[in-house]
């Protein structure tokens, strides 16, 4: 055998370490992939017809945990689209965050943090970071922890 | 301070005051190594690595903090609008970044993609305040682009000082 010294050992210890899929906890009631595009649907038909709160609660009650890159970045630009209309068409998105329940405030953070990351997001990074103050403000910093350390990643 | 600065600067206080939790952890890999977890190739423990954090003012304007369980890496970008303002900016991380040691958590090479690095450990918070750290990143985040943008108008002042050193004996 070429080179035995450098075989990595540990590599072959089971129980030693954990890979980054098995540390993703269980998620009980996963959204099905084909379930994404009638989600999308109804959210925007929420927004054109006003509903702003449900429109953003609908788009952060159930988020993709398990999907695939592509269906996760679909949801991403939904999330998007819904925020910058509710900030567009309100001028003090407070009580938005307000009426989410804690779960979805963490989701909403969760999504502020990847938004920020895309392309599209950076350029609009002062409605974005106008959301994210408003929801830090009245959550306090619980849900940043728990955007750093949630494995269930958006 | 303009509009758009306040929201993105609490954005980065809130993150770092959250990614700054830091315990001393030794290394999982090696006997007696305590090395920053973030710096370390961690194909083997993927659960000392939190989610990074990226808070962006647009394009040109963000900061990457990427914790983990005893080390912090905090890249930030710049705003450079125009060439003169990337020469200047990159000498100026090049001024500072040579003389790392001084500032304790400077990083000596940045990310790739950013312009300057900090990385944050343990030991740094065992020494020093978490609040002051967090006080120090940001008031250089708000000084750097005080800093050269002053440095641009001096540059434009002295060139054209010299530009009409040059010309008077052709007037």
């Amino acid at each position: 055998m070429e080179d035995w010294r450098r075989i990595d050992i540990d590599a072959f210890e089971p129980d030693k370490f954990l890979s980054k899929e098995e540390l993703v906890p269980a998620i009980a009631n996963p959204v099905d992939e084909a379930a994404i595009p009638s989600i999308i649907a109804e959210c925007k038909a929420k927004l054109s017809k006003g509903q702003f709160a449900e429109a953003l609660k609908t788009a952060l009650q159930n988020p993709p945990y398990l999907s695939s890159p592509a269906a996760k970045a679909s949801y991403d630009q939904l999330v998007f689209e819904t925020l910058i209309s509710v900030k567009n068409n309100n001028t003090d998105i407070l009580p938005f965050v307000k009426q989410l329940s804690s779960d979805e405030q963490d989701t909403l953070v969760k999504y502020l943090y990847k938004i920020m990351d895309t392309s599209y997001g950076s350029k609009q990074g002062a409605v974005l970071l106008a959301w994210y103050e408003k929801t830090v403000e009245f959550t306090g910093l619980g849900p940043v922890i728990r955007f750093m350390s949630d494995r269930r990643t958006v | 301070m303009s509009q758009s600065l306040k929201p993105y600067l609490t954005a980065v206080r809130s993150s770092l005051t959250a990614a700054i939790c830091l315990e001393d952890f030794s290394s999982q890999l090696v006997e007696r190594h305590n090395r920053p977890e973030i710096e370390v190739d961690n194909s083997h423990n993927p659960e000392l690595i939190l989610n990074p954090m990226v808070i962006a003012r647009n394009e040109n304007e963000k900061v990457l903090i990427e914790p983990s369980i005893n080390s912090v890496r905090v890249s930030i970008k710049i705003k450079q609008a125009d060439e003169i303002e990337q020469i200047l900016v990159h000498q100026f991380a090049r001024f500072l970044t040579s003389r790392a040691e001084n500032f304790f958590i400077l990083r000596r090479v940045p990310i790739k993609g950013y312009d300057i690095s900090f990385l944050v450990t343990n030991f740094h918070t065992e020494q020093m305040l978490k609040d002051k750290l967090v006080d120090f990143i940001i008031e250089f985040m708000e000084e750097v682009d005080k800093e050269i943008s002053e440095m641009k108008l001096f540059l434009n002042a002295r060139a054209r000082v010299i530009a009409e050193a040059y010309l008077t004996p052709f007037d």
